[in-house]
């Protein structure tokens, strides 16, 4: 019998063996490639970074309008409109790896209160010599310049509001390090002392004053804004400089979607964790405006690729700071605009409806701002930026629960580091700011480590001993589970399918492996018996065999 | 034969399946699907519309033609127009506005204000407007006056005026007016007498000098829940085609807010009090008379409901804060016209009460909605402002 099969020009004649060979290749090759289309775990899982394989050619600037994009989230809520979902760019293990909008830092690499006080600092600041400014912020309530120092370095100079020295300018500098070490990309900073006669107008500054069109600026200009800023008596003006971010900017960021000119961009904004998880790290230090306009994207070219990296920026809101003067009084209590049914109801109860943050007792200090006196019952859960976004209304528990993580790692060592770089020039209102902002973490770790199975870190030595920890439990935010269940299930990699082999129960860890039969991935889920509710949902561990023992290749939590 | 094999394998092992065989590859390709179609990041249509239109000079206080939402004249209702606004140096603008209301009363009004001086402390504007409003009441003097007794007429004043705003000191204002201005007034069936209508009817021409001095520490004249304002205006109406209707005027208001809880609640009232002399053998005209009646006065009563020479007003309100931009509002306004200022007393007071919402910004009041009743019945009030 023979076939023949048409390819161009010839015509190849084959006998029965031949075609039984080549059907059995493509048979084999296709089933191995389309286990590799189903497979659960790769060979290089878990990543911990994520691939950004694409050259950036042709990312252009889009500056997203501040109103519209209140007006977005308020109104019509853009992104997923299917709430619950995982976070899409989780590695294997649960975790985020590092990326264009995170590092990670916290829980991960040792950090000491050196390295928070330092954070992405790499300069000791402007270069001696002249200021050059580039440009001036004359709308809004509080004056700004850019400027060049004498080596040509681009940085941003924003000022104190009168009367409130160091209020601005050290609540910024605070929550940059700390956002900074809990993995985020954020700017240089630095504290310093501006001298007005060390600012020289560039040549072709210009500057459009309030009510007034577009002129060149000159001495006057400078000193009109300066009359907006907290003056020191000897004339000078403390500053808060930051560094302009590596690379050219193309935007802000989108908290819902993907870049349309980015290819690296594959997973919509809503569903990356440390977006998710920004709400957490936003309550914790107030950073009321966290929304897209005060962070930055920019495209970093690095060993001749292009790619887009993303920062946060601009903390002047937050901790007791609002910028303009201290934090009102509903900020981190209420959203702009609040919700219908609140408004109603306080609409009938004549006013007798009295919110807590109009009853509350306030710390207030012109170095720090306005602070509610009283952390210990404060809660995560319920606090409210300015403007919430598509991410923050994807958040899960398994997301705050990895940003709770990352806070844990931040001690109390760490948090007094980042408060001693404000620079806040008043002892009593810095020990208290400190405070305020380690109850505020010790809250966000009773509310969220609890939530979930907050097991975490689990091994299986070669010896078939099962180790992990309770988070809630180590950070004391909850009592000891009185035991804990393993089941154990052969995992085919392939089939993705689980077979149950064993059921053990503990009262804590280690626990023993049951025998198990041969096989290259084994799963077990792991449940507190006795615990919270939330506890009894287990987690999955994958492990895979390697010659020495076993690899922890999956982890997953689910709420 | 080995060569047909090995590029079998190969396209197989090339296919897209075949490249995933680690996470990063599996990555990698989406990202490589999604260069082959990039676009452009960029606003919306929806986004460049809601950009538009806050851009406009009415929202962004920037120069150009903008759409006019307000009053054309008290109790003639919403009127609408467009204005144009051009910024100039030194906080100077050049400012025209049209409109018409719903009662077919129009107004063109044009305002050119001069540079600030001495870091503006100083400022001169001139003002021209010309104003055609229909249907204006008149229920005859006093506060006896009947509800069923009105006389409608047509007010068509042209002016031109200009001010000189002193601020000498924080929350200090002096502020002197010249205005020279023609009125013409017409009814089509008179229900008053000329005697009892004084100045209707007739073209006069006034020769208005004022002069103002207001203390105002509230954080905005807009909208605010604290502070006061006192106030006391002087005034020479000069009727120079020589009619008897001359006469001065002097004005005096007091508005005090008391905030509670941190401003969950604001207790508010005010004190108004109008009283006119007119020069000897003069009368004050109707349409310049103090009245009472209309949306920041006595609410539950029509507009211009009342009207003689002299004129006291007191409101208190009691407001809540169910929101930053709603504010709720329980009202009394008491308050009487009277032709002799002896004639004022407390007895004689008219009261209404009511119950109020007001949507506001920071700064400014955008829409009061307001439901009052009064001996008259009850009324709705839709405003733009704030009730003082």
């Amino acid at each position: 019998m023979m076939g023949a099969w048409g390819l161009g020009r010839g015509t190849w004649k084959f006998g029965l063996r031949t075609r039984v060979v080549i059907a059995t290749l493509v048979a084999v090759v296709s089933s191995l490639t389309l286990g590799a289309q189903s497979r659960r775990f790769f060979p290089d899982d878990p990543i911990w970074r994520e691939p950004m394989t694409q050259d950036v050619k042709n990312a252009v600037r889009y500056e997203p309008d501040l109103a519209y994009q209140t007006i977005e989230n308020l109104f019509w809520r853009p992104g997923d409109r299917v709430l619950g979902q995982r976070a899409k760019n989780v590695n294997s293990v649960d975790e985020v790896p590092d990326g264009p909008y995170f590092v990670n830092r916290a829980g991960r690499m040792r950090l000491t209160p050196a390295i928070v006080a330092r954070a992405s600092n790499t300069s000791n600041g402007p270069a001696p010599g002249k200021w050059t400014v580039i440009s001036a912020k004359s709308d809004g309530i509080t004056p700004g310049f850019t400027i060049r120092d004498a080596a040509n370095q681009l940085w941003f100079i924003k000022f104190d509001p009168p009367g409130w020295r160091a209020m601005a300018t050290g609540s910024e500098i605070v929550a940059a390090k700390l956002f900074w070490a809990g993995g985020y990309h954020t700017a240089e900073y630095h504290i310093a002392q501006l001298v007005p006669s060390n600012l020289v107008i560039g040549k072709d500054t210009r500057i459009t004053p309030p009510g007034e069109m577009a002129r060149p600026m000159n001495q006057s200009d400078i000193m009109w804004l300066l009359g907006r800023a907290d003056r020191d008596p000897d004339g000078s003006y403390r500053v808060i400089l930051s560094k302009a971010a590596p690379g050219r900017p193309v935007g802000r960021i989108k908290f819902y979607g993907t870049r349309a000119d980015d290819p690296n961009d594959v997973v919509p904004h809503e569903h990356r964790r440390e977006l998710r998880g920004y709400f957490v790290f936003a309550a914790w230090l107030n950073h009321v405006d966290a929304k897209g306009i005060n962070s930055l994207s920019t495209l970093v070219t690095e060993n001749g690729r292009s790619f887009i990296r993303n920062y946060l920026l601009d903390f002047g809101s937050a901790l007791g700071s609002a910028a303009i003067g201290p934090r009102e009084g509903w900020e981190g209590y209420e959203a702009l605009v609040e919700e219908p049914s609140e408004i109603g109801k306080r609409a009938l109860s004549l006013g007798f409806d009295v919110p807590v943050w109009r009853t509350q007792d306030y710390f207030e200090s012109p170095a720090i701002g306005r602070l509610p006196r009283d952390h210990s019952k404060w809660h995560p859960e319920a606090w409210w930026p300015h403007i919430t976004n598509a991410a923050f209304r994807h958040m899960r528990p398994d997301d705050t629960f990895w940003a709770a993580m990352k806070i844990a790692a931040i001690d109390d060592e760490m948090i007094r580091a980042a408060v001693a770089e404000g620079k806040f020039g008043d002892k009593a209102s810095e020990e208290f700011l400190a405070k305020a902002i380690s109850d505020r973490r010790l809250r966000i770790l009773q509310t969220f480590l609890p939530k979930v199975n907050p097991i975490v870190d689990p091994e299986l030595d070669p010896n078939g001993h099962l180790s992990f920890r309770n988070a809630a439990v180590d950070e004391a935010v909850a009592d000891r589970a009185p035991g804990y269940r393993a089941l154990w299930y052969t995992f085919d990699n392939l089939t993705n399918r689980a077979t149950l082999v064993a059921t053990t129960e503990e009262t804590q860890s280690p626990m023993v492996m049951p025998p198990m039969p041969a096989s290259e991935y084994i799963q077990v889920d792991i449940s507190a018996v006795g615990g919270p509710e939330s506890w009894t949902k287990p987690v999955s561990a994958y492990f895979r065999r390697n010659s020495g023992g076993w690899t922890l290749v999956g982890f997953e939590r689910e709420p | 034969m080995k060569t047909l094999l090995v590029s079998i394998v190969a396209v197989l092992l090339a296919s897209p399946a075949a490249a995933q065989s680690t996470r990063v590859d599996t990555i990698a390709e989406q990202q490589a699907e999604k260069a082959k179609a990039l676009g452009t990041e960029g606003p919306s249509d929806v986004e460049m519309i809601v950009r538009r239109v806050l851009l406009s000079p009415l929202l962004s206080g920037g120069d150009g033609v903008y759409p006019w939402f307000g009053s054309v004249f008290g109790g003639s209702g919403l009127g609408v127009g467009v204005g144009f606004l051009k910024r100039l140096e030194k906080a100077s603008y050049f400012n025209v506005q049209t409109g018409i209301s719903i009662n077919s009363s129009m107004v063109m009004r044009g305002t050119f204000a001069a540079p600030e001086l001495w870091r503006g402390m100083l400022q001169v504007d001139a003002n021209i407007q010309w104003l055609d409003a229909h249907d204006v009441s008149f229920y005859g003097f006093g506060q006896d006056s009947s509800k069923d007794r009105r006389d409608s007429y047509d007010f068509n004043p042209f002016e031109l005026s200009t001010n000189v705003s002193l601020k000498p000191m924080r929350h200090v204002f002096l502020t002197g007016t010249y205005a020279y201005t023609p009125i013409d007034t017409h009814r089509e069936t008179p229900v008053f007498a000329p005697a009892d209508s004084p100045g209707l009817d007739e073209k006069l021409t006034y020769h208005v000098t004022r002069a103002a001095l207001a203390y105002d520490w509230r954080p905005a004249p807009g909208y605010s829940t604290r502070g006061g304002y006192y106030r006391a205006a002087f005034e020479r109406n000069f009727e120079s085609g020589g009619r008897p209707y001359s006469f001065n005027l002097q004005e005096y208001e007091v508005v005090q807010q008391l905030p509670l809880v941190r401003e969950q609640f604001v207790l508010a009232g005010r004190a108004l009090l109008t009283l006119t002399d007119a020069d000897e053998g003069h009368d004050v005209p109707v349409m310049l008379a103090p009245f009472l009646g209309s949306g920041s006065t006595l609410r539950a009563f029509g507009n211009r409901r009342f009207a003689d020479r002299n004129r006291v007003l007191v409101t208190g309100e009691y407001r809540w804060r169910p929101s930053r931009y709603l504010d709720m509002a329980i009202f009394m306004d008491a308050g009487q016209v009277a032709a002799e200022r002896y004639q004022l007393e407390m007895k004689q007071f008219d009261v209404d009460w009511g119950i109020g919402a007001r949507f506001h910004g920071p700064a400014f009041n955008a829409l009061r909605l307001e439901l009052s009743h009064g001996r008259e019945g009850f009324r709705l009030t839709f405003a733009g402002s704030q009730p003082f």
